[in-house]
Protein backbone atom coordinates (compact mmCIF):
# COMPACT_ATOMS: atom_id res chain seq x y z
CA UNK A 1 0.00 0.00 0.00
CA UNK A 2 1.33 3.44 -0.85
CA UNK A 3 0.80 6.48 1.30
CA UNK A 4 -1.91 8.41 -0.49
CA UNK A 5 -2.25 12.15 -0.45
CA UNK A 6 -5.00 14.27 -1.87
CA UNK A 7 -4.26 17.34 -3.90
CA UNK A 8 -7.32 19.37 -4.79
CA UNK A 9 -6.90 21.77 -7.68
CA UNK A 10 -9.14 24.67 -8.63
CA UNK A 11 -10.56 22.59 -11.47
CA UNK A 12 -11.46 19.72 -9.14
CA UNK A 13 -13.01 22.09 -6.60
CA UNK A 14 -15.27 23.66 -9.21
CA UNK A 15 -16.35 20.28 -10.58
CA UNK A 16 -16.99 18.79 -7.12
CA UNK A 17 -19.00 21.79 -5.97
CA UNK A 18 -21.08 21.66 -9.14
CA UNK A 19 -21.86 17.96 -8.71
CA UNK A 20 -22.68 18.37 -5.03
CA UNK A 21 -25.08 21.21 -5.80
CA UNK A 22 -26.83 19.00 -8.34
CA UNK A 23 -26.95 16.14 -5.86
CA UNK A 24 -28.46 18.17 -3.05
CA UNK A 25 -31.13 19.47 -5.42
CA UNK A 26 -31.95 16.00 -6.73
CA UNK A 27 -31.99 14.33 -3.30
CA UNK A 28 -33.69 17.16 -1.38
CA UNK A 29 -31.26 16.56 1.46
CA UNK A 30 -30.42 19.29 3.98
CA UNK A 31 -26.68 18.95 3.95
CA UNK A 32 -24.06 16.99 2.03
CA UNK A 33 -20.41 16.66 2.95
CA UNK A 34 -17.57 15.07 1.07
CA UNK A 35 -14.59 13.81 3.00
CA UNK A 36 -11.63 11.51 2.63
CA UNK A 37 -11.93 8.08 4.27
CA UNK A 38 -9.41 9.44 6.69
CA UNK A 39 -11.88 12.02 7.99
CA UNK A 40 -10.55 15.13 6.23
CA UNK A 41 -13.39 17.41 5.16
CA UNK A 42 -13.15 18.32 1.47
CA UNK A 43 -16.38 20.03 0.53
CA UNK A 44 -19.81 20.78 1.92
CA UNK A 45 -23.12 21.96 0.55
CA UNK A 46 -26.53 22.85 1.97
CA UNK A 47 -27.59 24.00 5.44
CA UNK A 48 -24.37 23.50 7.29
CA UNK A 49 -24.57 26.14 9.99
CA UNK A 50 -26.27 23.78 12.46
CA UNK A 51 -23.41 21.29 12.35
CA UNK A 52 -19.79 21.31 13.44
CA UNK A 53 -18.39 19.62 10.37
CA UNK A 54 -14.81 18.88 11.40
CA UNK A 55 -15.61 16.52 14.28
CA UNK A 56 -18.49 15.11 12.24
CA UNK A 57 -16.03 14.29 9.44
CA UNK A 58 -13.55 12.70 11.84
CA UNK A 59 -16.29 10.54 13.35
CA UNK A 60 -17.64 9.50 9.95
CA UNK A 61 -14.09 8.53 8.96
CA UNK A 62 -13.85 6.45 12.12
CA UNK A 63 -17.23 4.82 11.64
CA UNK A 64 -16.40 3.96 8.05
CA UNK A 65 -12.98 2.54 8.94
CA UNK A 66 -14.42 0.30 11.61
CA UNK A 67 -17.20 -0.78 9.26
CA UNK A 68 -14.66 -1.81 6.63
CA UNK A 69 -12.83 -3.84 9.26
CA UNK A 70 -16.15 -5.47 10.14
CA UNK A 71 -16.75 -6.23 6.45
CA UNK A 72 -13.49 -8.13 6.23
CA UNK A 73 -14.39 -10.15 9.32
CA UNK A 74 -17.56 -11.38 7.62
CA UNK A 75 -15.65 -12.10 4.40
CA UNK A 76 -16.94 -9.08 2.53
CA UNK A 77 -14.47 -6.97 0.59
CA UNK A 78 -16.16 -3.77 1.76
CA UNK A 79 -19.46 -2.19 2.75
CA UNK A 80 -20.21 0.61 0.35
CA UNK A 81 -23.15 2.31 2.06
CA UNK A 82 -24.44 2.91 5.57
CA UNK A 83 -27.60 4.48 6.91
CA UNK A 84 -28.29 5.89 10.38
CA UNK A 85 -31.86 6.78 11.33
CA UNK A 86 -32.67 9.32 14.04
CA UNK A 87 -35.86 10.99 15.28
CA UNK A 88 -35.15 14.23 13.41
CA UNK A 89 -32.06 13.71 11.29
CA UNK A 90 -30.88 10.75 9.25
CA UNK A 91 -27.45 10.21 7.77
CA UNK A 92 -26.63 8.24 4.65
CA UNK A 93 -23.00 7.47 3.78
CA UNK A 94 -21.58 6.05 0.60
CA UNK A 95 -18.12 5.33 -0.65
CA UNK A 96 -16.94 7.28 -3.71
CA UNK A 97 -13.89 6.50 -5.85
CA UNK A 98 -12.63 4.09 -3.16
CA UNK A 99 -11.01 6.79 -1.01
CA UNK A 100 -13.80 9.27 -0.32
CA UNK A 101 -17.11 9.30 1.53
CA UNK A 102 -20.22 11.22 0.57
CA UNK A 103 -22.29 11.81 3.70
CA UNK A 104 -25.84 13.09 3.38
CA UNK A 105 -27.82 14.54 6.27
CA UNK A 106 -31.55 14.67 5.65
CA UNK A 107 -34.86 14.99 7.45
CA UNK A 108 -38.42 13.91 6.77
CA UNK A 109 -38.77 16.13 3.70
CA UNK A 110 -37.26 13.36 1.62
CA UNK A 111 -36.96 9.58 1.83
CA UNK A 112 -34.02 7.23 1.96
CA UNK A 113 -34.89 5.67 -1.40
CA UNK A 114 -34.56 9.01 -3.13
CA UNK A 115 -31.29 9.70 -1.32
CA UNK A 116 -29.97 6.31 -2.30
CA UNK A 117 -30.85 6.78 -5.97
CA UNK A 118 -29.45 10.32 -6.17
CA UNK A 119 -26.31 9.32 -4.26
CA UNK A 120 -25.59 6.55 -6.74
CA UNK A 121 -25.79 9.10 -9.56
CA UNK A 122 -23.63 11.56 -7.63
CA UNK A 123 -21.07 8.85 -6.98
CA UNK A 124 -20.73 8.22 -10.72
CA UNK A 125 -20.44 11.94 -11.44
CA UNK A 126 -17.93 12.69 -8.68
CA UNK A 127 -15.63 9.70 -9.17
CA UNK A 128 -13.61 10.86 -12.20
CA UNK A 129 -12.92 14.25 -10.60
CA UNK A 130 -11.87 12.75 -7.27
CA UNK A 131 -9.60 10.21 -8.90
CA UNK A 132 -7.66 13.16 -10.27
CA UNK A 133 -7.04 14.32 -6.70
CA UNK A 134 -5.21 11.16 -5.72
CA UNK A 135 -1.51 11.59 -5.48
CA UNK A 136 0.58 8.63 -4.42
CA UNK A 137 3.87 9.18 -2.70
CA UNK A 138 6.65 9.30 -5.25
CA UNK A 139 4.37 10.55 -7.98
CA UNK A 140 6.56 12.80 -10.05
CA UNK A 141 3.79 14.91 -11.49
CA UNK A 142 4.94 18.49 -10.98
CA UNK A 143 2.71 20.42 -8.63
CA UNK A 144 2.74 24.02 -7.60
CA UNK A 145 5.32 24.16 -4.82
CA UNK A 146 4.51 24.67 -1.20
CA UNK A 147 6.77 27.47 -0.15
CA UNK A 148 9.92 27.30 1.97
CA UNK A 149 11.58 24.62 4.09
CA UNK A 150 14.18 22.01 3.41
CA UNK A 151 13.39 18.32 3.98
CA UNK A 152 13.47 17.33 7.62
CA UNK A 153 16.63 15.51 8.50
CA UNK A 154 16.12 11.84 9.32
CA UNK A 155 18.88 12.11 11.88
CA UNK A 156 17.96 15.00 14.11
CA UNK A 157 20.35 16.32 16.72
CA UNK A 158 20.26 14.66 20.10
CA UNK A 159 19.56 17.72 22.17
CA UNK A 160 16.10 18.63 23.42
CA UNK A 161 14.34 21.60 21.84
CA UNK A 162 16.67 22.02 18.88
CA UNK A 163 15.95 24.64 16.28
CA UNK A 164 14.27 23.48 13.11
CA UNK A 165 14.83 25.46 9.97
CA UNK A 166 12.20 27.63 8.30
CA UNK A 167 8.75 26.38 9.30
CA UNK A 168 9.56 26.03 12.98
CA UNK A 169 9.30 29.76 13.51
CA UNK A 170 6.09 30.01 11.48
CA UNK A 171 4.50 27.15 13.41
CA UNK A 172 5.58 28.71 16.69
CA UNK A 173 4.06 32.05 15.68
CA UNK A 174 0.84 30.36 14.56
CA UNK A 175 0.53 28.45 17.83
CA UNK A 176 1.27 31.56 19.88
CA UNK A 177 -1.45 33.40 18.00
CA UNK A 178 -3.93 30.52 18.41
CA UNK A 179 -3.40 30.19 22.15
CA UNK A 180 -3.18 33.89 22.97
CA UNK B 1 -2.82 11.18 4.18
CA UNK B 2 -2.70 14.91 4.03
CA UNK B 3 -5.10 17.01 2.04
CA UNK B 4 -3.81 19.94 0.06
CA UNK B 5 -6.32 22.25 -1.53
CA UNK B 6 -4.61 24.57 -3.97
CA UNK B 7 -7.90 26.22 -4.77
CA UNK B 8 -8.60 27.45 -1.25
CA UNK B 9 -4.90 27.35 -0.23
CA UNK B 10 -5.56 24.97 2.63
CA UNK B 11 -3.53 22.12 4.08
CA UNK B 12 -4.99 19.55 6.44
CA UNK B 13 -2.76 16.99 8.10
CA UNK B 14 -3.15 14.28 10.70
CA UNK B 15 -0.94 13.75 13.73
CA UNK B 16 -1.39 10.69 15.93
CA UNK B 17 -0.36 10.43 19.58
CA UNK B 18 0.72 6.84 20.19
CA UNK B 19 1.97 5.03 23.28
CA UNK B 20 1.12 2.50 25.98
CA UNK B 21 -2.05 2.64 28.08
CA UNK B 22 -2.23 5.48 30.60
CA UNK B 23 0.94 7.16 29.33
CA UNK B 24 -0.80 10.53 28.90
CA UNK B 25 -1.86 10.74 25.27
CA UNK B 26 -5.37 11.98 26.04
CA UNK B 27 -3.97 14.31 28.72
CA UNK B 28 -1.79 15.97 26.07
CA UNK B 29 -4.86 16.72 23.96
CA UNK B 30 -6.91 17.81 26.95
CA UNK B 31 -4.21 20.23 28.00
CA UNK B 32 -4.00 21.71 24.49
CA UNK B 33 -7.79 21.94 24.29
CA UNK B 34 -7.96 23.66 27.66
CA UNK B 35 -5.55 26.35 26.51
CA UNK B 36 -7.47 27.32 23.38
CA UNK B 37 -9.30 30.62 24.01
CA UNK B 38 -13.10 30.23 24.01
CA UNK B 39 -13.62 32.26 20.85
CA UNK B 40 -11.27 30.00 18.89
CA UNK B 41 -12.35 26.74 20.45
CA UNK B 42 -13.90 24.06 18.28
CA UNK B 43 -14.78 20.79 19.94
CA UNK B 44 -12.75 17.87 21.17
CA UNK B 45 -14.26 14.46 20.56
CA UNK B 46 -13.45 11.64 22.96
CA UNK B 47 -14.74 8.15 22.43
CA UNK B 48 -14.04 6.65 25.82
CA UNK B 49 -15.15 3.70 27.93
CA UNK B 50 -17.24 4.19 31.06
CA UNK B 51 -14.00 4.33 33.00
CA UNK B 52 -12.64 7.13 30.81
CA UNK B 53 -10.14 4.97 28.98
CA UNK B 54 -9.91 5.75 25.26
CA UNK B 55 -12.07 3.29 23.35
CA UNK B 56 -11.64 4.45 19.76
CA UNK B 57 -9.86 7.79 19.59
CA UNK B 58 -9.72 11.36 20.83
CA UNK B 59 -9.89 14.02 18.16
CA UNK B 60 -8.89 17.66 18.38
CA UNK B 61 -8.83 19.91 15.31
CA UNK B 62 -6.52 22.92 15.44
CA UNK B 63 -6.65 25.82 13.02
CA UNK B 64 -3.09 27.05 13.02
CA UNK B 65 -3.80 29.99 10.76
CA UNK B 66 -1.72 30.85 7.71
CA UNK B 67 1.66 29.19 7.43
CA UNK B 68 3.80 29.76 4.37
CA UNK B 69 0.76 31.15 2.57
CA UNK B 70 -1.51 28.19 3.32
CA UNK B 71 -4.37 28.05 5.80
CA UNK B 72 -3.13 25.18 7.93
CA UNK B 73 -5.29 22.77 9.84
CA UNK B 74 -3.77 20.11 12.08
CA UNK B 75 -5.93 17.27 13.33
CA UNK B 76 -4.69 15.58 16.49
CA UNK B 77 -5.75 12.01 17.25
CA UNK B 78 -4.90 9.61 20.04
CA UNK B 79 -5.07 5.84 19.85
CA UNK B 80 -6.38 3.59 22.62
CA UNK B 81 -3.31 2.39 24.50
CA UNK B 82 -4.67 -0.83 25.93
CA UNK B 83 -3.06 -3.87 24.30
CA UNK B 84 -6.29 -5.55 23.19
CA UNK B 85 -7.42 -2.57 21.09
CA UNK B 86 -4.81 -3.13 18.40
CA UNK B 87 -7.25 -3.31 15.49
CA UNK B 88 -8.61 0.08 16.53
CA UNK B 89 -5.12 1.54 16.85
CA UNK B 90 -4.39 0.46 13.32
CA UNK B 91 -7.52 2.16 12.01
CA UNK B 92 -6.64 5.44 13.68
CA UNK B 93 -3.05 5.25 12.47
CA UNK B 94 -4.20 4.92 8.90
CA UNK B 95 -3.34 8.02 6.89
CA UNK B 96 -1.29 9.69 9.59
CA UNK B 97 1.25 12.29 8.51
CA UNK B 98 3.21 12.30 11.75
CA UNK B 99 3.41 10.49 15.06
CA UNK B 100 4.13 11.56 18.62
CA UNK B 101 5.25 8.59 20.67
CA UNK B 102 4.36 9.26 24.30
CA UNK B 103 6.42 7.10 26.63
CA UNK B 104 5.75 6.69 30.34
CA UNK B 105 9.03 7.53 32.06
CA UNK B 106 8.44 5.29 35.09
CA UNK B 107 10.94 2.45 35.47
CA UNK B 108 8.16 -0.10 35.99
CA UNK B 109 6.63 0.72 32.62
CA UNK B 110 9.74 0.21 30.56
CA UNK B 111 8.49 -3.00 28.97
CA UNK B 112 5.12 -1.46 28.05
CA UNK B 113 6.94 1.37 26.28
CA UNK B 114 9.06 -1.04 24.29
CA UNK B 115 6.08 -3.19 23.35
CA UNK B 116 4.08 -0.17 22.27
CA UNK B 117 6.92 1.13 20.10
CA UNK B 118 7.27 -2.28 18.48
CA UNK B 119 3.51 -2.32 17.97
CA UNK B 120 3.72 1.11 16.31
CA UNK B 121 6.41 -0.15 13.97
CA UNK B 122 4.38 -3.26 13.08
CA UNK B 123 1.15 -1.35 12.54
CA UNK B 124 2.84 1.24 10.34
CA UNK B 125 4.46 -1.53 8.32
CA UNK B 126 1.04 -3.15 7.90
CA UNK B 127 -0.17 0.12 6.41
CA UNK B 128 2.78 0.40 4.05
CA UNK B 129 4.48 3.07 6.15
CA UNK B 130 7.89 3.14 7.73
CA UNK B 131 8.71 4.19 11.29
CA UNK B 132 12.14 5.24 10.05
CA UNK B 133 10.64 7.70 7.57
CA UNK B 134 7.47 9.15 9.08
CA UNK B 135 7.85 12.45 10.97
CA UNK B 136 8.25 11.37 14.59
CA UNK B 137 8.72 13.06 17.96
CA UNK B 138 9.36 11.25 21.22
CA UNK B 139 7.80 12.59 24.41
CA UNK B 140 8.97 11.27 27.78
CA UNK B 141 6.00 11.96 30.01
CA UNK B 142 5.43 11.91 33.79
CA UNK B 143 8.84 13.39 34.60
CA UNK B 144 7.38 14.68 37.88
CA UNK B 145 6.92 11.18 39.30
CA UNK B 146 9.48 9.41 41.46
CA UNK B 147 11.33 6.41 40.10
CA UNK B 148 11.60 7.56 36.52
CA UNK B 149 14.25 6.48 34.04
CA UNK B 150 16.90 8.93 32.94
CA UNK B 151 16.40 10.65 29.62
CA UNK B 152 19.65 9.13 28.42
CA UNK B 153 18.34 5.62 29.12
CA UNK B 154 15.00 6.36 27.47
CA UNK B 155 16.81 7.68 24.42
CA UNK B 156 19.04 4.65 24.25
CA UNK B 157 16.17 2.21 24.55
CA UNK B 158 13.44 3.92 22.55
CA UNK B 159 14.81 6.70 20.41
CA UNK B 160 16.68 4.59 17.90
CA UNK B 161 16.10 7.21 15.20
CA UNK B 162 17.64 9.86 17.43
CA UNK B 163 14.73 12.08 16.58
CA UNK B 164 13.50 15.08 18.55
CA UNK B 165 12.59 14.27 22.13
CA UNK B 166 10.99 16.22 24.95
CA UNK B 167 10.55 15.70 28.65
CA UNK B 168 6.97 16.31 29.69
CA UNK B 169 4.48 16.52 32.50
CA UNK B 170 1.29 16.55 30.45
CA UNK B 171 -0.97 17.24 33.43
CA UNK B 172 0.70 20.63 33.94
CA UNK B 173 1.59 21.26 30.31
CA UNK B 174 5.35 20.90 30.59
CA UNK B 175 6.68 19.84 27.19
CA UNK B 176 3.21 19.62 25.61
CA UNK B 177 3.55 22.61 23.31
CA UNK B 178 7.20 21.91 22.49
CA UNK B 179 6.09 18.50 21.29
CA UNK B 180 3.16 19.89 19.30
CA UNK B 181 5.23 22.64 17.74
CA UNK B 182 7.98 20.27 16.66
CA UNK B 183 5.77 17.54 15.19
CA UNK B 184 3.71 20.17 13.34
CA UNK B 185 6.84 21.68 11.84
CA UNK B 186 8.23 18.27 10.88
CA UNK B 187 4.98 17.28 9.17
CA UNK B 188 4.76 20.53 7.24
CA UNK B 189 8.41 20.32 6.23
CA UNK B 190 7.89 16.78 5.04
CA UNK B 191 4.93 17.89 2.91
CA UNK B 192 6.84 20.88 1.64
CA UNK B 193 9.74 18.66 0.57
CA UNK B 194 7.40 16.30 -1.26
CA UNK B 195 5.71 19.00 -3.25
CA UNK B 196 8.65 21.22 -3.98
CA UNK B 197 9.46 21.38 -7.68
Amino acid sequence: MTNLQFVISEEITVAVEREMALYIKASRAKCVILLSKNGHLISQSGYISDFNLQPISALIGGIFSSTQALARLVQEEKFKVMFQEGSKWNVYFCLVAEHFILATIFDKSTVVGMIRHAAAEAEKALSPHLEMALNTEGDETPLAPLPTAEPASAQAPETTGMVLPDLNKEVEDALSKLFS
Amino acid sequence: MSLINYSSKEITCKIVYYGPGRCGKTTNLQYIYGKIPDEKRSSMVSLATEKDRTLFFDFLPLELGTIAGYKTRVQLYTVPGQVFYNSTRKLVLQGSDGVVFVADSQVDLWQENQESLQNLRDNLAGLGMDLYKIPLVMQYNKRDLPNVMSVADLNTGLNFRRTHHFEAVATTGVGVFDTLKTISALVLQSLSAKYKK
